[in-house]
């Protein structure tokens, strides 16, 4: 008996295997990637707060020291 | 510091490791052991077959094993280690069943049929799938987790039902490569498995778990992340 010709389906095989495999891999590099985006997005975030909270502070120091006077009577 | 930085290093070594390793035992299938008599080219999709089962086999262990840890101790990590455990086996185990339908289409003359060992694939891996569709649904971290280690515990034995069912049940078709069956002679697609077959299936095997391995570590660190930013969310949330 000869041996058949089974290359496509070879071609076939290696293909969506592959394709899966590299699917599964380029996920978590994607979510990873995503992930490192969020994390300096929310980096960024909170250091515009804390900039806003002392720049806050600066513009009216007056008014604390009036607030500590006034609670002390 | 320098112990993550150690780990992150170790990491990346094993990726490019495994990386070339995936490369080798590829270009080994091709060139190693030449063409098979009755099936001709198709059957080198077997060395992607069996060793994608291979590793799904060690991530779904590494899943029950996780499962365990979890309920004995409720440190997170085992939870990170847990679902990394099913998805890389998933994900792996789908290499299988895509690679093997394509083989089976010039060998048996179908893509699919009921046979026993298909048919446990199938359910193995769409137990596998509804573990990760249920987590997703359950809001309340401590239930999800709890929930997702009993269910990885109770999944493993779909898949020793699909190792073992070949050996089993005598109307499979799908052959027995390896060690004793009751269903060896009326196997389709059956060869023999020497020499260079056998070696090029061993490489095939081991760059699969090492690969495996390389995949849970990655998934683990981006269950981390998830982790710290989900928390850091919180705690910006809560300061407005």
């Amino acid at each position: 008996m000869p041996t058949p010709d089974t290359v496509d389906y070879l071609i076939a095989g290696y293909a969506v295997g592959f394709a899966v495999f590299f699917t599964l891999v380029a996920s978590i590099w994607w979510r990873y990637r995503m992930l490192k985006a969020d994390q300096a997005a929310l980096e960024t975030l909170e250091q515009e707060a804390r900039a806003d909270q002392s720049s806050a502070a600066e513009a009216h120091p007056v008014t604390d020291t009036q607030a500590v006077r006034s609670s002390h009577g | 510091m320098a112990y993550a930085e150690n780990r992150t290093r170790l990491l990346w070594i094993m990726t490019i490791s495994g990386a070339l390793l995936f490369l080798g035992s590829n270009l080994m299938n091709f060139l190693y052991p030449g063409t098979e008599v009755t099936m001709g080219e198709v059957q080198r999709l077997f060395y992607i077959h069996v060793g994608s089962f291979a590793g799904a086999f060690l991530a779904f262990f590494v899943a029950l094993f996780a499962g365990m840890a979890y309920l004995r101790t409720r440190a997170i990590k085992w939870d990170h280690l847990g679902v990394a455990g099913v998805e890389v086996g998933l994900g792996l185990s789908t290499v299988t069943i895509v690679t093997g339908a394509v083989w089976a289409r010039p060998v048996w003359g179908t893509f699919w049929t009921w046979d026993p060992r298909l048919t446990t694939i199938a359910i193995m891996s769409l137990t596998y799938a509804a573990y990760l569709f249920l987590r997703a649904a359950i809001e309340d971290p401590d239930q999800r987790r709890r929930f997702a280690a009993v269910y990885a515990i109770l999944a493993f034995s779909s898949v020793l039902l699909t190792v073992f069912i070949i050996r089993v049940r005598p109307d499979v078709i799908h052959p027995v490569v390896v060690g004793p069956s009751v269903t060896q002679p009326d196997a389709l697609g059956d060869f023999n498995v020497t020499g260079r077959i056998q070696t090029t299936l061993l490489v095939s095997l081991g760059m699969y778990i090492w690969v495996a391995i390389v995949l849970l570590w990655h998934r683990i660190r981006l269950e981390n992340r998830v982790e710290q930013v989900q928390a850091r969310r919180a705690q910006i949330l809560a300061d407005l």
